[in-house]
């Protein structure tokens, strides 16, 4: 059960995958047991590379960093690659190493089958510490439902004092308000039954917090768990940083954004290279590489089409109906069909033509998606206005904001278009007078 | 944290100045009040009193946001974030 800081219950019966999509989609890439984590993870040791192989071709940037050629699109661009490549390298590095840190065990197994029976099970058995196995006990609840009225009341009366006395120490020693994230209860209704509570994540960087043991019918602090090993701590801190559960609302927002440059250094490194292949094809060279051809094309489905998927899920998050069966892999179906459809249209269009259209696209989706958001419930966004809720206003503000960048990008597109279109049909009109002369 | 936001912005802001890029805009402004009475080093002067008094403040942000927070590490998250979130804000500014 979970519960929010008002202590009141928190659930949802909607059959939806929401947020969590995207959290197992970026590791797993949906193929998990079918080597998604192994392609996240080369393509995290790949990232990593890049960023060393940026560092030492833009060493010289660092000397004069804050620089944006105006003018020249490839100059802005290349410009703007180097700069948002700076600003996000500790980002880009925490993320990568973080990401490789912690399936490494999984990565580089051999030590591991060597020395260990079961392998990756066998470490992290070994490395993690547990608590001592519970010891037979007597249920208290089945004595308390024998008992007279009488037991009954003095057995409630000795768990209220239990809580209490446990609440006093714990209040003794973590004194951040909201200190508790988790308590688990062993063996319910035991007298050997034990409390596990955890500690808020908010002050520490590692993904595991203090834990405390109590007895929960005597209330008295039990053995906890031992310290962990250096390597496993460390482990712990990287896992910690790349899931950043410390961070307050501002921070998330700082990290928010640093993802999302990191999203521009990769798009923007991405067309810089075909867009040099080109240039560098027209010198000599006239038809076009099948490499060149599947990059151009990848980089319109890849980055648009995410640019596309993304909103459409949530789209269909939101319209879905809520009784309708299967609905948590309806939503997954509306992302990949979405992705798809990109593709190929990618693959059919000239590249001009499939940059702005697609552009248009997921504007057109961010902005469906803010208006739905007003409409089907008014009663949600009127109410979230009304209690201050940041984090639903937040998501309402980020989809207007990503629909009038985008509907800027593709207006952006529409003139360029129009202007090479224009000087196309110039061209061919001049080849055509040129050859009646 | 806002004490901390506005140190960082100030000092990648004056640090953006004394590069030498940017060094012009200060120099131009320099030049035309200093016309008359200009010495041969007087605008090094000022570009390196920039840059220390830049690095004087990014330094000093890190002090306030070690103070700020009770665990080091997550001071050191949040420092480095709005330095990464500073030096995009004001390459963009500075570059309009």
């Amino acid at each position: 059960m979970s519960f929010n800081k008002d202590a009141t219950l928190l659930g949802s019966t909607t059959d939806t995958k929401g947020g969590l999509f995207f959290r197992n989609f970026h590791y797993t890439l949906q193929l998990r047991g079918y080597g998604g984590r192994y392609i996240a993870g080369i393509a995290a040791m790949a990232m990593l590379l890049t960023l060393f192989s940026g560092i030492y071709t833009h060493r010289r940037f660092f000397k004069d960093f804050f620089t944006l050629r105006k003018g020249k699109i490839s100059k802005w661009t290349s410009d703007l690659h180097a700069l948002v490549g700076i600003v996000t390298l500790p980002f880009c590095l925490m993320i990568c190493i973080s990401a490789i840190m912690i399936y490494a065990i999984m990565y580089t197994p051999f030590s591991a089958n060597m020395h260990f029976e079961q392998g990756e099970r066998g470490v992290n058995k070994a490395i993690i510490p547990s608590l001592p196995p519970l010891t037979n006990s007597t249920s208290t609840a089945a004595n308390s439902v024998k008992s007279s009225a009488a037991g009954a009341s003095e057995y409630m009366l000795s768990k209220s004092i239990a809580y209490s006395a446990i609440l006093t120490s714990l209040k003794a020693q973590w004194q951040e308000p909201h200190a508790i994230k988790r308590i688990t209860v062993e063996a319910p209704g035991n007298e050997n039954s034990r409390f596990i509570i955890e500690r808020t994540k908010s002050l520490t960087v590692s993904n595991r917090a203090d834990r405390l043991v109590y007895s929960s019918y005597t209330a008295t602090p039990l053995e906890g768990y031992e310290d962990e090993s250096a390597p496993a701590t460390f482990r712990r801190i990287m896992y910690g940083l790349h899931q950043a559960n410390f961070a307050t609302t501002g921070l998330r927002w700082l990290l928010f954004g640093l993802g999302v440059l990191s999203c521009v250094l990769i798009a923007s490194g991405l067309i810089i290279w075909v867009n040099q292949r080109r240039t560098n094809l027209s010198k000599g060279q006239k038809r076009i590489p099948l490499s060149l051809h599947i990059m151009e094309k990848g980089n319109i489905a890849s980055i648009m089409g995410m640019a596309i998927a993304t909103p459409v899920f949530l789209l269909a998050n939101r319209l879905i109906p809520a009784d309708t069966l299967n609905r948590a892999n309806m939503e997954i179906s509306a992302f990949f069909v979405a992705w798809l459809y990109c593709l190929v249209h990618a693959i059919f269009r000239p590249a001009k033509n499939a940059w702005f259209e697609q552009t248009l696209v997921a504007a057109v989706s961010f902005i469906s998606l803010a208006v739905v958001g007003i409409c089907m419930p008014f009663e949600r966004i009127k109410g979230a206005v009304g209690t201050a809720d940041i984090t639903y206003l937040s998501f309402f503000l980020g989809f207007v904001l990503c629909g009038a960048v985008f509907s800027a990008l593709a207006y952006w597109l529409r003139v360029r278009l129009s202007a090479s279109s224009l000087s196309g049909a110039t061209c061919n009109q001049d080849n055509l007078e040129t050859k009646k002369e | 944290m806002l004490t901390v936001t506005i140190l960082v912005v100030l000092g990648i802001g004056l640090l953006a100045l004394a590069s030498n890029k940017h060094f012009k805009l200060v120099g131009w402004l320099y030049e035309n009040k200093k016309r008359h009475t200009r010495k041969v080093d007087g605008k090094k002067f000022i570009q390196n009193g920039l840059r220390i008094s830049g690095w004087l403040l990014v330094v000093g942000s890190l002090i306030v946001a070690v103070n700020a927070t009770p665990s080091l590490a997550i001071s050191l998250v949040w420092w480095f974030s709005l330095i990464s979130g500073a030096i995009f804000l004001v390459a963009l500014s500075i570059n309009k």
